[in-house]
């Protein structure tokens, strides 16, 4: 070993601390770049998986051959794996259906292909096992006998089976029969073949390359199928591809779309991800030159040439990756199959499949040579800087006091407003702006990562709750013909976890008012952009029990009870309106007559008799009623009386409960007792909890599997950014070690100690925000314009488009963030100083 | 007046076989408006003496009273307090942050307590130091003779009631040296200030009014100049 690789190595190990960090970097840095190779070879090998599940486990499948030519390819030592299956005969499954089930004799290698889900697999032709739904419909126990009448192309024969098990039904399964109404399949064992058996088989190859698809086509031809062409390339009759299982083994005779996007896919993620690591890794090399200048220059000094400091960078960083690379592999590993683990843990019963971890040589490679290549643009400059260190101006560190006077230049107001302890922090900033640059990237890479993914998924959440409308957390309706309707409504009223109540009975209405008249001008507009015709609309009346209606009215400050018509909304950014169009205008004075008529529309039927003045329009909706282009009038319930009945029925018969609850998971049980207690069934009573609503249970699980693994992903990019931000600032707070002690010794307090730590983390974590907030702002705007997420939010309201692009509250949330790991980070870097010994620091010379 | 006890002063370092006395029992007083240049060969233990009076390294064992004042009583917040009014250092490497101009550098004792510069005074100041056209620079853009003159300034922005020096000359060529020394003598004669001066030079501690030999930790010498 070399004198300056000999130096290097004791040069790592004396800077121990530096030393890991660097290492830390390479470790997370080629975790995080592996572990989105492997989420890519799983998700690869999941592809292939569900290509063997739907379409079965071969390369090729030849139909209706004679199985007399088929043993010479038996001896063929190109083919890894060739299974046999005939078609025994059919038999009905369901006659209103016209489907039927099928047996199918198969040799023993085919059954490799089948999971047994109770019994054995058969072992002789007279055994069968059947599919489980089989099994279950025909209440069949393992060992019973049964008796088919099989249609074939012989005519129709009676064949006797044992039962030995039963299996799970896979699509693949099925694929042997060359039908498309199969029901079920029963598969028996053939031991031996017939030689004049028409026979299907699948064959797969030891290797996988583009020239099996001509020994395929040997082997079609052999058979004497007929050729055609398709997409430029030569397919045959009764062969079967299967490309999707192909193509993720890079061989495709037709297309490549599905791996290329994988692939595609993937150097993608791999150059954003080895932009993030670049920094790291070149931050903790940056460092280490910097830390060693000094003696660079002492070796430079004594003779060292520039190539000798430039290979002693490369050499420190071929230690570095030699360990840091298979740790970070195996971390990698350990992150995946965590989070695999947990996703068919959480969504096993969601998904009809497991995921499976599985590696794929080539995309981990192509991770391994991502590393390498990010590793050594990392290393390359700051060797570079190695090479060039003046041995003079090394040893004298002149380069931490190389500056200009503008370089540090502040403002005198800024002075006024923090104090010099401010003012020290702010120059100290504006001095390493470009040891800080790192640490800033690292910053708002998490800022932008966590802001976008959580405005994603709170759109997507938002989403969820649109397409149902539910503006409550839980409704009950009771039958207002139940004998105990009010003593009911009083036991749910003291349900204890009721944060919002409102009692209803809503009624809709066709009434014959010419809304239009009294409609915005932006709403005429949506109107007709729309095409839609809101006369004549149906109205939504409700009444409300006495305390929810004075609750209403208290929030619309109204002292007395008055008929309140509640405007119809839509959200039309699509109209370059960008924001809630309110339909009415509210403040005109608006008076109708309400026409109750029959649902047939029968004029004879109408009489319009109750005169409805003095309305108070409102944009604010009572709990309970969805958003949406339909009118609500509020009615006082004496006015509600004058109605009568609506001449729909359904509206009629149940009193609507509408409950805020924040612990609404817990009400099943109150509402199971109050039903108990009152013997209600179905026709009295209705009741749906969003805690328990299955779509919305499962959709909000699915968000909440896909919320923790980006968090997850997030908070791994996060840990590089924080041993990136931990040596940046542990660094440059070592080169102002003496700093602190010359302030220390003409009367820097330990308060004042930490008012400029505090300082510094605040001006760096505004600094990120800085930029951080207008990237963020710019992605997620294109992010929704691709993927034309507005559309999605149209004719909803509450929630602008403006609204999604500016997410303030995880700005804040990463201030606040940012600023801890700043500060902590700082804190405890910074904490050995202030205990340092000023008259050893004070000795040190510049 | 009394302005400085120094009382049984020991400081010593590592234990058993290693142990070091940097100092060993040292007692004197310094009164009011004295020159006081302390002398002696290097690792005689002088610099660890005038740590300790500035309030910046601790004793093993002993009192430092300024103005009546046990210093080493004091909590950590009280010191930094102490050594920001009532003490000037001046170090033989200048000491000045680097990112700070000169008039920063200058006032930064001040601005550290939060008070109000004394314009005049910091007039007055920068007027004898000679350092009025460079009150814009940052240091790395001054002569080491100009750097020390801040450092002096900075010493004396407070009107500490201790100016220490340690060998501040000791990095400077003998034009500037003799400079220095005749601002700390016209100093402690314009404004009556105590000042405590390690030097190893004794044609510069012949400047001093009063001159304390230390050798090995303890006292050998405690002589006035009769002029």
């Amino acid at each position: 070993m070399s004198i300056i690789n000999k130096f290097t190595l004791r040069s790592m190990l004396h800077y121990k601390k530096r030393t890991l960090g660097a290492l830390l970097g390479i470790i997370l840095s080629s975790a995080l770049m592996f572990s989105f190779g492997l989420a890519f070879s799983s998700l690869r090998g999941n592809i292939i998986n569900n290509a063997i599940d739907t379409i079965g486990n071969y390369h090729f499948r030849y139909r209706e051959v004679s199985y007399r030519k088929i043993n010479i390819l038996k001896r063929y030592d190109k083919i890894n794996y060739l299974a046999v299956t005939t078609q025994l005969g059919s038999f009905i499954a369901d006659e209103e259906d016209k489907t039927y089930n099928y047996v199918i004799g198969a040799d023993d290698l085919f059954f490799k292909n089948i999971k047994l889900s109770s019994g054995r697999m058969p072992q002789n032709d007279q055994e069968i096992i059947v599919t489980d739904n089989y099994y279950k419909k025909n209440k069949l126990s393992i060992y019973d006998n049964i008796t088919l009448n099989l249609s074939n192309y012989e005519g129709v024969i009676t064949k006797q089976y044992v039962v030995v098990g039963t299996y799970v039904d896979k699509i693949s399964l099925r694929n042997v029969v060359n039908d498309v109404r199969v029901n079920s399949v029963l598969y028996t064992l053939v031991n031996e073949f017939d030689s004049k058996d028409l026979v299907n088989f699948d064959i797969k190859f030891k290797k996988v390359n583009m020239g099996i698809y001509d020994i395929a086509s040997a082997i079609a031809n052999y058979f004497g199928f007929k050729p055609y062409i398709y997409n430029g390339a030569t397919l045959y009759q009764n062969m079967d591809i299967n490309e999707h299982y192909l193509e993720m083994y890079l061989v495709s005779d037709t297309n490549y779309i599905e791996i290329a996007v994988i692939i595609f896919s993937l150097m993608m993620v791999s150059v954003v991800l080895g932009f993030v690591c670049f920094f790291v890794i070149f931050n903790s090399f940056a460092i280490s030159v910097n830390e060693r200048k000094k003696m660079f220059g002492v070796l430079a000094s004594v003779g060292a040439t520039g190539k000798q400091m430039f290979k002693s960078v490369f050499f420190e960083s071929l230690i570095n990756s030699l360990i840091g690379i298979p740790i970070g592999f195996g971390l990698s590993v350990l992150l995946n199959y965590g989070i695999i683990n947990y996703i068919n843990n959480s969504l096993g019963d969601i998904l009809d499949y497991k995921i499976e971890l599985s590696f794929f040589w080539l995309f981990i490679i192509i991770q391994l040579l991502f590393i390498m290549a990010t590793i050594f643009l990392s290393t390359l400059f700051p060797a570079m800087r190695a090479k060039e260190v003046m041995p003079i101006e090394a040893i004298r560190q002149y380069d931490d006091y190389k500056f200009k006077r503008r370089t540090v230049k502040t403002n005198k107001l800024f002075l006024k407003v923090f104090g010099i302890e401010g003012e020290l922090a702010r120059k100290n900033m504006k001095r390493n702006a470009r040891k800080y640059r790192v640490t800033l990237i690292s910053l708002i890479t998490c800022v932008l990562l966590f802001v976008t993914f959580s405005t994603f998924l709170k759109f997507l959440l938002k989403v969820v709750d649109y397409e149902y409308q539910y503006t409550y957390d839980v409704s009950i309706g009771i039958n207002k013909e139940h004998e105990q309707l009010q003593e009911i409504i009083d036991d749910i009223k003291k349900i204890p976890i009721i944060d919002e109540i409102a009692i209803t009975k809503g009624w809709y209405y066709p009434i014959d008012i010419d809304l239009v008249n009294y409609y915005t001008e932006e709403a005429k507009q949506f109107m007709n952009d729309e095409g839609l015709n809101l006369k004549n609309e149906n109205i939504y009346i409700i009444t409300y029990d006495d305390d929810s209606y004075q609750d209403y009215l208290k929030k619309l400050d109204l002292k007395k009870p008055h008929p309140i018509l509640i405007s119809p909304v839509a959200l039309a950014s699509e109209y370059g309106i960008d924001d809630d169009v309110y339909f009415l205008d509210t403040k005109q004075k608006i008076e109708f007559n309400i026409c109750t008529k029959m649902p047939d529309n029968d004029p004879d039927k109408q009489s319009c008799t109750i005169k409805v003045d003095n309305i108070k329009l409102t944009k604010a909706r009572p709990l309970g009623m969805p958003d949406g282009i339909m009118a609500i009038l509020v009615l006082p319930e004496e006015e509600m009386q004058k109605i009568g009945k609506s001449p729909y029925p359904f509206a009629n018969n149940y009193v609507s409960i509408y409950i805020n609850s924040k612990r609404h998971n817990e009400f099943d049980n109150y509402m199971n007792d109050i039903q108990d207690k009152y013997k209600l069934t179905n026709k009295d009573f209705y009741y749906h909890n969003l805690a328990s609503d299955p779509y919305i249970v499962r959709t909000l699980r699915i968000l909440r599997t896909i919320k923790i693994c980006l968090y997850l992903i997030i908070g791994f990019i996060g840990l590089i950014g924080i041993t990136s931000i931990y040596n940046t600032i542990s660094t440059s707070l070592n080169l102002r070690r003496r700093e602190f002690g010359i302030l220390r010794s003409i009367g820097l307090s330990p308060i004042g100690f930490s008012k400029i730590i505090l300082y510094e983390s605040i001006f760096l974590s505004l600094k990120t925000l800085f930029y951080a907030i207008p990237i963020s702002i710019g992605v997620i705007y294109v992010i929704f314009k691709i993927m034309h997420f507005e559309d999605a939010i149209i004719n909803q309201d509450s929630y602008g488009l403006t609204k999604v692009m500016f997410p303030i509250e995880y700005f804040i949330m990463s201030f606040i963030i940012v600023f801890i790991v700043v500060f902590i980070t700082m804190y405890f870097a910074s904490k050995k100083y202030k205990e340092d010994n000023l008259a050893d620091v004070l000795k040190e010379n510049f | 007046m009394e302005i400085l006890k120094v009382d049984n002063l020991c400081k010593t370092y590592g234990k058993g076989h290693t142990l070091v006395k940097a100092l060993d029992n040292v007692s004197f007083y310094v009164n009011e408006g004295e020159f006081v240049a302390i002398v002696g060969p290097s690792g005689s233990g002088k610099s660890t003496l005038l740590h300790i009076i500035g309030g910046i390294d601790r004793p093993t064992d002993g009192v430092v009273m300024v103005n009546g004042i046990d210093i080493y009583d004091l909590n950590e917040n009280d010191l930094a307090i102490f050594r920001r009014k009532e003490v000037g250092l001046v170090y033989q490497f200048y000491n000045l942050i680097p990112i700070l101009n000169v008039k920063e550098n200058i006032t930064l004792p001040i601005l550290l307590d939060g008070k109000k510069v004394d314009e005049v005074y910091l007039n007055e100041l920068l007027e004898i130091l000679n350092l009025k056209h460079r009150i814009n620079h940052l240091p790395n853009e001054l002569s080491g003779g100009e750097q020390q003159r801040v450092a002096i300034a900075r010493a004396l922005i407070t009107k500490p009631s201790l100016l220490l020096a340690d060998e501040p000359t000791g990095n400077l060529d003998s034009k500037s040296s003799l400079e220095i020394l005749k601002l700390l003598k016209l100093s402690n004669q314009k404004y009556n200030q105590t000042i405590i001066m390690i030097t190893h030079n004794q044609n510069l501690a012949l400047y001093a009014d009063r001159i304390i030999t230390i050798d090995d930790g303890k006292i050998t010498r405690d002589e006035v100049i009769k002029r």
